[in-house]
């Protein structure tokens, strides 16, 4: 439902914008914004994959950009075997990489054997699962062999952490792929100036674009450049002084502002994460399920929605965001804004109003400091969620603190509460969150639960669909009763193109799709 | 900034060059009647007197809890209600700067305290002992100088952890080389003069003549360096809560309101540029003060 | 003199050698890691000891920083943590836009600060003193992430004359120059004004004025050149100062130069990095430093280096 209105959406400002729809012209340069340089342009090198990455390099797979299915990419077909321990793809025939050489199941077999091999330490090698071999029968068949089910591994597919890499480069630049990055994209590597701009040049050979496109060939631009700008308000006017063609992910606080314009293309997508409070169950005063829970419906989401994420989220009432797969609707246990009960739970576990407002039990008040990243939307959360808490007699402090900082202390468990964010296509990105194996790495909240462990690993080894849901919904349910997690809420992300951009397009996840695009005067 | 002499190079320091512990103080006393007549260097005190009263009567004079959102009122144009506005949380922008001159001002107080009482003490020492004391202290500050300042202080702050204390902590230790420096360079100036000869002829001992001698004809040109290192030390206060390692939200200091209103300055322009101005003002008149009393205190200027 | 530089140049070492140390204790106190920064947690503890291990992050301290300064001194500054480029290529590809960013800062500094210096002293104690006086603290009192913001909307959101962000353009470079330059500038501007009225005080300065030479020539021939050797030797700390401040205005004008390298490094804990950049900085405020004291020396004949 949702993304139809995004679609229509999309659909309504193009034809605002673009009464006449002509025939494609070639040429020209797209200028987009992006805020960082990312760690490198090999995938097997960076922490996160954005658009450069999905410019110069196709996954086997990818998604249908409206219903979001798993669809044919560098793989033609594929069948499941063996329960979901072997994945046989059907390579498309004909597909070359930016050198020249090409792509072939030998290929598939030399990338997948670079993410996994333990000194490429690839960040996204994780992703791929218990995979235990890959064999290339033929030239174009290549079968994914795993030591035991792994439900999610068409989510981490398309993703371009596992995008295919050619062996020649590999062997090439080994170390400094990232430099010379060669992929099968539709855009190939031209120039990298860190701090400044990745330009890419059309790839004249491309031919095996998505099935939904229009241009089944190369894309209409000539050229894409990457501008790096790190400052969002400096990103917004360079925008509307017409310097670029793309912002994507605009800064929230300036979205209506552009939209009010009325000039420009309007593309909004539901993020395929979350923002969450996070609750470390070990400290005395949060190991209390009933002031877990009290937290939970002492919050007014539609006021973080509101004031902190100036409209552009969702509350959300899972831990597991409304686009991610799995996620499951009207759970018993959702959180809904319920001052009254909040009391109510905080008076049961025993804290009695003290002289200043805030609750308190042995003449401790009822008060925490949550820790957060100094990212202005996290801390506009963070004042709000303070705000709200107050009302029920909770006194929270703030603690900016740097990624890495947060990373390294976390896992000794100093920390009352957390407030960060993450985004995954797929609920099984749960297992890292809450599993008791994962205590000292990812499950910050020091949560630990058996029932909740044997969910987890029942939702990676279970291959049918409908069954998967059921174990993610009873998984859900679970969490939410446990409130180790206070879900918030879902942001949107919106992206701006000028006008003279036609046939630009985004997919279910915000990737921009740049085959059909061309550029009027 | 660093107002220091460079490198071996000796020149003098920019100022003050009474003779002797006791003439000093009575060139003090007419210091202070010529800054009485200073028109800039009135101004100057009559702005920082005004931001003191403000922080030290905030609690009075404050209409609104500096810290408490009311978001409906999100954003407010300076009205009656709300004389300079309100911010994005619907706060009080009049009642934050009051409460948040307490925070800014003490950053600059305790920070500049801080370098001095650590660069005063390493650069008389220095300059009265030279040779291997020199050496040794010397190398040091070229160590703490070449070291970017603000990079020193965001390092101090990782290393720490933000929040007020740190942040004045690692203020004081980044300016602390630049004193240092200018300090050795007056003392080497006086080293040689006639009075403190005479301090050492009369037996008195090294720690007696650097306090009765040294020091006081080396704190004119101090007394300047610390007002003007008061503004730069609320500046670089400033630029760490831009990062987000200054003092922790919702606490109202200037920089961080600054900061917070920025991403607003095309929506509500008062929101950043209210606490900017008070940054602003306050500076300046830490800065007119430190120009007057250098004017004052420079016997060649009259 | 070649002596005199010969011993200056050797004092770097220390110099260096003390800059690298402080460096490498400031990012092994501070908590956070490398490796867990890169591979975000999600990768398995094996592969991040691996990790660690592959880049020698698990031996003690003084192997490491022992390492550092052995592969130093073959001229070799190592491969980012982060990014697995050479530090030193990265270093060369974005010290240049630093490095005109901050003498463009400079030429502002020193055009503006000398004119709001001399005006003042000029007119001392009358309005235009003030007038002077309080633009140049401006520069000196205004956040820079907000001036700078300021500016771009000005002059490139309102007035479109320049370009809001990057460094494509020689226009580009105006904006950020004159941000970062003007807190240079007020620091030059009332030094001019303080050492220009210390001059001007001077027996013979009166004497020629007495003389009826016009205030001009006199200000020219005779006190400009004194009142400028205080100048100039600020002028060099500053040029060095500017890399730090570089930080700020790197980020909110999307400049590609070092000082926003520095800061992501820091942040990502990529030691390698934060050591060059920083090796680099610490190098050239000592060489700008020394410069200033060579010219002093030509400029001041009172001065003699020994």
């Amino acid at each position: 439902m949702r993304l139809g209105v995004t679609v229509l959406l999309a659909v309504l400002a193009a034809s605002l914008c673009a009464p006449v729809h002509s025939a494609p012209v070639r040429g020209g340069t797209l200028n987009i914004a992006i805020d960082a340089d990312p760690p490198s342009l090999d995938p097997h090198k960076t922490p996160s994959s954005g658009i450069p990455h999905s410019l110069l390099y196709n996954t086997l797979v990818t998604v249908d950009r409206q219903t979001g299915a798993f669809i044919p990419s560098l793989a033609d077909s594929w069948t499941i075997a063996e329960g979901g321990k072997v994945i046989t793809f059907k390579l498309h025939p004909g597909v070359k990489f930016h050198d020249g050489t090409p792509f072939t199941s030998q290929a598939v077999k030399a990338t997948l054997d670079r993410l996994t091999a333990p000194a490429t330490g690839a960040p996204g090698a994780s992703w791929i699962g218990p995979l235990d071999r890959v064999e290339a029968p033929d030239d174009l068949t290549v079968r994914l062999v795993f030591k035991q089910p792994y439900a999610p591994i068409f989510s981490s597919l398309r993703i371009p952490f596992l995008a295919m890499l050619s062996p020649a480069a590999i062997a090439k630049y080994g170390k400094d792929y990232g430099q010379e990055p060669v992929g099968t994209g539709p855009f190939k590597f031209r120039q990298w100036i860190p701090g400044d701009r990745i330009a890419l040049d059309r790839n004249p050979d491309y031919a095996w674009g998505a099935k939904f496109y229009q241009n089944h060939g190369a894309p209409y631009v000539d050229s894409v450049v990457l501008h790096i700008i790190p400052d969002e308000s400096t990103r917004s006017i360079a925008f509307e002084r017409g310097d670029l063609d793309i912002l994507p992910t605009a800064p929230p606080k300036d979205v209506a502002r552009l939209r009010q314009m009325g000039r420009y293309q309007v593309f909004q997508t539901p993020d395929d994460g979350g923002l969450y409070l996070g609750l470390n169950v070990t400290k005395p005063l949060l190991s209390d399920v009933r002031v877990r829970q009290a937290l939970g419906y002492g919050i007014n989401r539609d006021e973080v929605v509101n004031y902190a994420l100036e409209r552009l989220a969702v509350p959300m009432d899972s831990p597991v965001a409304p686009t991610i797969w799995g996620y499951a609707k009207g759970l018993t246990h959702a959180f809904h804004y319920d001052p009254d009960r909040a009391r109510r739970l905080l008076t049961e576990a025993g804290w009695k109003p003290g002289p200043d407002g805030i609750l308190q039990k042995g003449g401790r008040p009822l008060a925490f400091t949550v820790w957060t990243y100094p990212r202005e939307t996290y801390v506009r959360m963070a004042v709000v969620l303070q705000t709200e808490l107050k009302k029920i007699g909770v006194r929270m402090s703030i603690e900016q603190m740097e990624v890495a900082t947060l990373l390294a202390r976390t896992p000794k468990g100093e920390h009352d509460a957390l407030l960060i964010g993450y985004g995954w296509p797929d609920a099984d990105i749960l297992y890292y969150f809450f599993h008791s194996s994962r205590m000292a790495t990812t499950n910050r909240v020091h949560f630990s639960n058996a029932e909740v462990d044997r969910l987890l690993e029942a939702g990676r080894v279970t291959v049918d669909p409908q069954k998967r849901l059921a174990v993610y919904r009873d998984l859900q349910e679970l969490l939410l009763e446990q409130a180790p997690w206070i879900p918030l809420a879902s942001q949107i992300s919106v992206t701006f193109a000028q006008s003279r951009v036609r046939d630009l397009a985004e997919d279910k996840f915000g990737t921009l799709l740049l085959d059909d695009a061309y550029l009027v005067k | 900034m660093a107002f220091s002499t460079p490198g071996s190079a000796t020149v003098d320091a920019p100022a003050g060059r009474a003779p002797a512990g006791r003439r000093a103080r009575s060139h003090y006393a007419i210091g202070l009647r010529r800054l009485a007549r200073h028109r800039a260097a009135l101004a100057g005190a009559a702005i920082v007197a005004v931001f003191l009263l403000g922080a030290v009567l905030a609690p009075e004079l404050a209409a609104h809890d500096p810290t408490e959102a009311h978001l409906d009122f999100a954003l407010r144009p300076p009205t009656g209600a709300f004389l300079l506005g309100t911010d994005s949380y619907g706060r009080d922008i009049l009642s934050r700067l009051l409460f948040g001159g307490r925070i800014s001002l003490t950053i600059g107080v305790i920070a500049v305290a801080l370098s001095f009482c650590l660069g005063v003490p390493l650069g008389i020492l220095a300059g009265f002992y030279g040779g291997t004391v020199d050496h040794i202290v010397m190398r040091t500050v070229d160590v703490w100088l070449a070291f970017p300042g603000l990079l020193l202080a965001i390092g101090i702050v990782a290393v720490l952890g933000p929040g007020l204390q740190n942040v004045m902590l690692a203020i004081g230790i980044a300016g602390v080389p630049g004193v240092a420096r200018l300090v050795r360079g007056s003392v080497l100036s006086i080293r040689e003069e006639s009075y403190i000869e005479v301090g050492r002829a009369v037996g008195g001992s090294d720690a007696h003549i650097m306090r009765t001698h040294v020091l006081p004809n080396v704190l004119p040109p101090v007394i300047v360096l610390l007002t003007l290192r008061l503004g730069a030390a609320i500046l670089t206060g400033v630029g760490l809560s831009f990062l987000g390692l200054g003092v922790q939200p919702p606490a109202p200091e200037w920089g961080a309101m600054v900061a917070e209103g920025r991403a607003y300055l095309q929506r509500a322009w008062w929101v950043s540029t209210i606490p900017g101005a008070a940054i602003f003002l306050s500076v300046m008149g830490f800065n007119l003060l430190g120009d007057g009393l250098r004017d004052a205190l420079d016997p060649r200027l009259h | 003199m070649h002596r005199y530089l010969a011993q200056r140049l050797l004092q770097l070492v220390p110099v260096l050698l003390g800059v690298s140390i402080l460096v490498f204790l400031m990012i092994h106190l501070v908590p956070g890691d490398p490796a867990q920064v890169l591979l975000q947690d999600y990768g398995s503890s094996e592969q991040i000891a691996a990790f660690r291990h592959a880049l020698g992050l698990d031996r003690p301290l003084p192997v490491q920083y022992g390492t550092f300064v052995w592969r130093l001194l073959h001229g070799d500054l190592g491969r980012s943590i982060h990014s697995g480029r050479p530090v030193a290529a990265e270093i060369a590809a974005r010290l240049p836009y630093t490095l005109r960013l901050a003498a463009c800062a400079m030429a502002v500094a020193v055009a503006l600060g000398v004119a709001l210096g001399t005006l003042a002293a000029l007119h001392h104690r009358r309005f235009v003193d003030y007038g002077s006086m309080v633009v140049a603290l401006a520069g000196i009192s205004l956040p820079s992430f907000w001036f700078g913001l300021v500016l771009i909307l000005a002059f490139s959101y309102y007035l479109r004359w320049l370009p809001a962000a990057g460094a494509d353009s020689a226009a580009s470079i105006v904006l950020p120059g004159v941000t970062l330059g003007a807190e240079a500038a007020s620091i030059i501007a009332r030094l001019t004004r303080s050492s220009l009225l210390e001059i001007l005080h001077q027996e013979y300065i009166r004497t020629a004025r007495a003389k009826g030479a016009g205030a001009a020539r006199t200000i020219f021939r005779h006190a400009f050149k004194n009142a400028l050797i205080p100048v100039l030797s600020i002028a060099g700390l500053q040029f060095a100062g500017l890399l730090g401040g570089a930080v700020i205005i790197e980020t909110v004008f999307g400049w590609p130069g070092v000082g926003r390298l520095a800061i992501d490094a820091i942040f990502n804990r990529d030691l390698p990095m934060v050591q060059g950049v920083v090796l680099v900085a610490a190098v050239i405020f000592v060489v700008v430093n020394l410069m200033v004291d060579l010219l002093y020396g030509l400029l001041d004949p009172r001065i003699r280096y020994s």
